[in-house]
């Protein structure tokens, strides 16, 4: 028995290498033929374009006030009306996309590298590195850090972006870590990695080259889950207190200033095109993490 | 923008005075022509909101919550209490008058005044009304802020309470149904600021338990027995609080059967009330446009009594001393496009304030100056203070040394944000380079402000409100000597002429001489058109109070200080 | 296992030290407490600063901050919480009230999440690439798309305004006969629950699809569909055992999670809570709440990944108590 999953393992690892182009090409060649991928990473470029090239497709600042025309309704001037700072709305949802892309790719990378790279040693490794990493998790998963903001508000008289970015840091790493550690103590049992060890990989060689590409597909889930999750997160924390200013924009500001019932059930133009935005984005996010897992998941292959 | 207010209306609009003893005002009442014409039908349900929840405690003035004293409001009247034209009428006491030497106020309790079960109301419950507001459990364990009320009462020690039962020498009762009540010195605000404060409270219940105990004891977390309009049936902690009308009301048994008060976010109300769901509740100025295609729903408008206002730290040591000039706040008053941020901020539904004291209220002074918007004005002030206009085109101080004063803001409220970015714009305007700090936690603020004696701390401007009482009183805000003077503006040079003149008026206007009401008015205009002048602060304006209730309601008086007369309001059927 | 447990159970304590220090200090480096709102504010009161720094020492806020924490911990020996600068109660009146609130949303919650998430996402692995799998996989992203406030205002509007089906607000029916009966709290317990779920259904959908779509190319499912064993018998006797054990890892800290309070579906559903209670503390300087929210969500939190672990390891014989 101990031979054979040896020598399936080594066939399985040495398949790819034989047909003579790199992995990644394959993979890249994968991902292309499959159309929802594709399709997912042109909205997310097309959003990433309008986002970052807000200027050519509206001569409005998302920060400079109006009083004279606030709460206005959609007009030739403004197709999507004004807020209660007489901004107008269509400027602000091309500008929003920036803190709200920033936040989200911040927060998947956080999920993605650090999560896993934690998760993995911890998983891989067990015993008491696992578990001390695992109550250094445990502890910044409870992380007081409502409290921890105000500190920083108070001791140095600030708030915002720094806030908001330190927050995604402070609590986007440690559930995935978490979960990236069962996944890999599953793993480890496995006849495949039990045969890389056995054949003599090392630890390293054997966590990212023949654990991880096993666990993308859930990664994938977690990444999109993640931005998903942080771009809700701006409407939250401006909830509580502890958002952005109003002179920056945000998908979420947007969509949390309209969601009362007056605002829901009478003006859609408010909460719509912002809504729209964050779920074509997360919806493009995940197609191509689908991709990527299709693409990337040695199993899948077959 | 609206979300945020929910959680911070308490904390930013600090309240002056709440008194939930009286209401008052002249407004008009809702409907007032079908009230009159179509018969009045009894019973029926009333449901009115809360936006956040209540407290726990529903013996009178234990509870912090604003909320839970509406509540109570419902179930227990103080002795008097204020009509809708502002004025002292009957209540539970309907005779009182006062010795010659203005001292000693006498109040006969009504023959017919009853607890919700029958029993008549009397002397002995008063009694124990100012016996617990005087108490030490109350005033010092359980930590209670009304203890005020009664300091000028004869016997109480200066440190404001007394051991818990023991009754100030002050207090006398002459019958089951006469007493009097003696004060250290005469003083014109004395009934209406405080005694029409006083509660009765049933002494058949409350009187055999010690009040080091009253906190947290049944009667405290449901009160059965009252003497208001609706007393309590059942509480669901921080959802709905279900009154039931009290038969034996003093001014008349309620009409309509129950009153529900249901804890329901502003972000949903307007659904509640679309649907029926719920009689009557505050909505926001700016939904009223749609709120008012709602076929079910009346809207009503009052000014509220209250004022927002742009405070400088007048003591600040960078900009002090531009700060305390008046005519750099008179300059910035008429920089304000007020109107304007009426009409963005509030659709319109508010009132520009030009004094301590509101439009609407009974005392303001009519002929004050109403600063309008005027940048020319402006400009020609700062020139004239010294402020030319230096590079990049700001302002510098007279020493031409650079001018870039910053404007605090709580987080957590928009409109707040809004507000400071409106004024900005102005000010930037008039070449005045105001900068906006990150919004920081209330909290934050107030620990800055209550620790700035040396002005180093870093806010310079800030923007507050006050919520107003019935009486104009002026103390507790406005001398120099005040608490919320001091920590707010610090407006208390002791040197300044205008401030000594301030506290002479102060102190005049609830003096003997102030219980000639012409006195005291002629006191007050004089007052206010002091603070109009100097602005020692930029008062700015106030919301409006934006009501919306079913059109099956009637008869309700809506004033700035609340809606009055519940047990003369009815439900119509078959709507 | 039972010393497993224990040793667990026990492991806990220094985790909870070190969170709870980490509040201590965070709470004392802040300049300021709750009395300055409550006292400072206050007209009326004569000397604000005096009786400030009177209620400051009261609630032993003078001492040495060790000796702040040691008191702490006697006291919470004693089930002591403190009282509540805020609200003047003691802060065990106030969780008593919001936490039986927020464990049986949570509850609920988990459990439409577990019902509806795991079936699905086998289903749609099953049927890789079919039109059920994509249309529910759509719809999954979209649910965790939008955020939770949105879906709660429009259940609202459909199920209370318009249908007038279901109850928008509380846990019971005020002042009605029937008010606080198992038939009334569930009633109300539906739109709050669903709320709160979707996000995570379509969460749980998600992860189970990719789990499942993992093991069914693992070699003992294709030597067991080699073998000729019924496709259903196989999704269930090994692949839906083996997909599920991340999915344990999940729920784990969801359960914790979920305890800790959503506060915008509060204040929405008015459904008094620990999340409302916990930002109102934080927000307010109210120390003694904050201290023992935090406390509460932590032992939630550790006590859930507890449980994960337990279910990990009984779920997966290859994964030893260690």
């Amino acid at each position: 028995m101990a031979a054979s999953v040896v020598s399936k393992a080594g066939v399985k690892s040495g398949g790819t290498v034989v047909k003579g182009k790199p992995p990644s090409r394959l993979a890249f060649e994968r991902f292309m033929r499959n159309p929802l991928a594709v399709a997912g990473a042109i909205i997310l470029l097309a959003i990433i374009f309008i986002t970052v090239g807000a200027p050519l497709f509206t001569h409005y600042s998302p920060s400079v006030i109006d009083i004279m025309n606030t709460n206005a309704p959609p007009s030739a001037a403004h197709p999507l009306g004004t807020d209660p700072s007489g901004y107008d709305n269509l400027a602000r949802l091309l500008y929003g996309g920036r803190v709200d892309l920033t936040v989200a790719f911040s927060a998947g990378v956080m999920t993605l590298v650090i999560g896993t790279i934690y998760g993995g040693i911890s998983g891989y490794f067990g015993g008491w590195i696992d578990n001390l990493m695992m109550r250094f998790v445990d502890v910044m998963l409870n992380f007081p850090f409502v409290v921890f903001i105000l500190f920083l508000e108070a001791v140095f008289n600030t708030s915002g972006e720094l806030l908001l970015i330190t927050v995604v840091v402070l609590t986007s790493w440690p559930a995935s870590g978490r979960f990236m550690r069962g996944v890999f103590i599953q793993l480890r049992q496995q006849d495949f990695v039990i045969g890389a060890t056995t054949i003599g990989a090392g630890a390293w060689r054997t966590i990212f080259r023949h654990m991880l590409p096993n666990t993308v597909g859930t990664l994938s889930v977690l990444v999109s889950f993640a931005v998903a999750g942080y771009v809700g997160l701006e409407a939250a924390l401006t909830f509580i207190g502890l958002g952005l200013p109003l002179s920056v924009a945000s998908w979420g500001g947007m969509l949390s200033e309209a969601s009362n019932y007056t605002a829901m059930t009478t003006q859609p133009y408010l909460w719509l095109p912002p809504a729209i935005m964050i779920v074509l984005t997360i919806l493009s996010v995940n197609f191509i993490g689908d991709g990527l897992r299709d693409a990337f998941d040695p199993q899948m292959r077959s | 923008m609206k979300r945020k207010s929910t959680l911070f209306t308490a904390a930013a609009v600090m309240t002056l005075s709440a008194l939930f003893a009286g209401y008052s005002g002249g407004i008009g009442v809702a409907d007032a022509a079908t009230a009159h014409r179509s018969p009045v039908t009894n019973g029926g349900t009333m449901v009115q909101t809360f936006p956040t929840a209540f407290g726990l405690n529903f013996i009178p003035f234990l509870s912090t919550s604003a909320y839970t004293a509406a509540a109570t409001s419902y179930s227990f009247d103080s002795i008097l209490r204020f009509n809708r034209n502002d004025q002292v009428s009957a209540d539970i006491v309907n005779k009182w008058w006062t010795s010659p030497d203005k001292k000693t106020y006498y109040f006969q309790i009504n023959p017919k005044a009853r607890w919700s079960n029958g029993m008549y109301i009397t002397t002995g419950d008063v009694k124990l009304g100012v016996d617990w507001l005087l108490s030490k459990s109350y005033n010092v364990t359980d930590g209670g802020s009304y203890g005020y009320l009664l300091s000028n009462v004869v016997g109480v020690p200066s440190s404001g309470y007394l051991p818990d039962g023991q009754t100030p020498s002050g207090f006398k009762i002459l019958g089951p149904r006469e007493f009097s009540v003696t004060l250290q010195h005469a003083d014109a605000a004395a009934l209406p600021a405080n005694l029409v404060a006083i509660t009765p409270l049933p002494t058949y219940i409350l009187g055999k338990i010690p009040m080091s105990q009253w906190k947290g004891t049944p009667f405290d977390r449901h009160p059965w027995i009252g003497s208001g309009p609706f007393i309590t049936t059942s509480i669901v902690p921080g959802q709905s609080i279900t009154q039931k009308a009290n038969p034996y009301y003093v001014l008349g048994a309620p009409h309509i059967a129950q009153n529900v008060w249901k804890v329901i976010s502003t972000d949903v109300v307007n659904g509640d009330l679309a649907s029926g769901q719920v009689t009557m509740a505050a909505i926001h100025a700016i939904d009223v446009a749609q709120m008012k295609k709602v076929p079910n729903l009346n809207i009503n408008v009052v000014p509220s009594n209250g004022f927002q206002y742009l405070g400088w730290r007048l003591n600040n040591a960078t900009y002090g001393s531009v700060f305390s000039q008046a005519t750099f706040r008179q300059a910035v008053e008429y920089a304000i496009n007020r109107p304007a941020m009426v009409k963005a901020l509030y659709a319109g539904y508010g009132t520009l304030e030009n004094g301590p004291l509101p439009p609407i209220n009974f005392w303001y002074n009519k002929s004050l100056n109403t600063y309008p918007y005027d940048p020319a004005k402006a400009n020609a002030l700062l020139n004239s203070i010294g402020m030319k206009i230096g590079a990049g085109g700001w302002r510098t101080m007279p020493n031409g040394q650079p001018f870039t004063p910053t404007l605090t803001i709580s987080s957590g409220d928009t409109t707040i944000q809004r507000q400071a970015d409106f004024i900005q714009s102005f000010l930037q305007a008039v070449h005045i380079n105001l900068k906006i700090n990150p919004p920081i936690n209330f909290n934050t603020i107030l620990t800055q402000l209550n620790s700035d004696s040396n002005g180093k701390q870093p806010i310079q401007a800030f923007l507050l409100g006050w919520s107003l009482s019935n009486d104009p009183d002026p103390r507790g805000l406005w001398r120099s000597t005040d608490n919320l003077n001091i920590v707010t503006i610090d407006w208390t040079n002791p040197k300044d002429p205008a401030i000594q003149l301030n506290d002479k008026l102060i102190h005049e206007s609830h003096g003997k001489a102030a219980y000639n009401i012409n006195y005291r008015i002629a006191t007050l205009n004089k007052w206010q058109a002091l603070l109009n002048q100097q602005l020692p602060e930029n008062f700015l304006f106030d919301a409006n109070n934006v009501t919306a209730y079913n059109k099956n309601l009637h008869g309700v008086v809506f004033t700035p200080y609340g809606n009055l007369d519940p047990q003369k309001w009815w439900l119509s059927t078959g709507n | 296992m039972t010393s497993y447990v224990i040793r667990r159970l026990l492991g806990l304590i220094p985790t909870l030290f070190i969170i709870t220090v980490i509040v201590f200090s965070l709470m004392h480096l802040m300049p300021g407490n709750a009395f300055q709102a409550l006292i400072g504010l206050n007209p009326h009161i004569k000397d604000a600063a005096k009786v400030i720094a009177q209620r400051t020492a009261n609630a032993g806020l003078n001492l040495s901050w060790p000796q702040q924490y040691v008191n702490w911990i006697v006291n919470l020996l004693h089930g002591n919480l403190g009282t509540s600068f805020e609200f003047q109660e003691p802060v065990t009146t106030l969780i008593g009230i919001a936490l039986p609130n927020t464990v049986t949303l949570a509850l609920t919650a988990e459990l439409i999440i577990l019902i509806i998430g795991i079936p699905v996402g086998v289903f749609q692995a099953n049927r890789v690439n079919k039109g059920f799998d994509i249309s529910t996989s759509l719809v999954a992203v979209f649910l965790y798309s939008v955020p939770g406030f949105v879906f709660a205002l429009f259940l609202i509007f459909l199920f209370s305004f318009t249908l007038n089906w279901l109850p928008s607000m509380g846990t019971v029916t005020a002042a009605v006969p029937w008010s606080g009966d198992l038939g009334d709290r569930i009633q109300h317990l539906i739109l709050p629950a669903t709320t709160l779920a979707l996000p995570s259904v379509a969460y749980y959908t998600r992860l189970m699809r990719a789990n499942t779509l993992q093991v069914f190319f693992q070699d003992y499912v294709r030597t067991a569909r080699a073998k000729g064993l019924r496709s259903t018998r196989v999704l269930f006797r090994h692949v839906l055992r083996n997909a599920i054990i991340p999915i344990t890892t999940q729920f784990g800290f969801d359960i914790g999670g979920l305890v800790g309070g959503a506060v915008i579906l509060e204040q929405i559903f008015t459904w008094p809570g620990m999340g409302e209670l916990t930002i109102n503390a934080n927000l307010n300087r109210d120390y003694p709440v904050i201290l023992a929210t935090t406390l509460i969500f932590a032992v939630m939190v550790l006590l859930g990944n507890l449980f994960a672990d337990i279910l990990l390891a009984s779920m997966d014989p290859r994964v030893r108590y260690n």
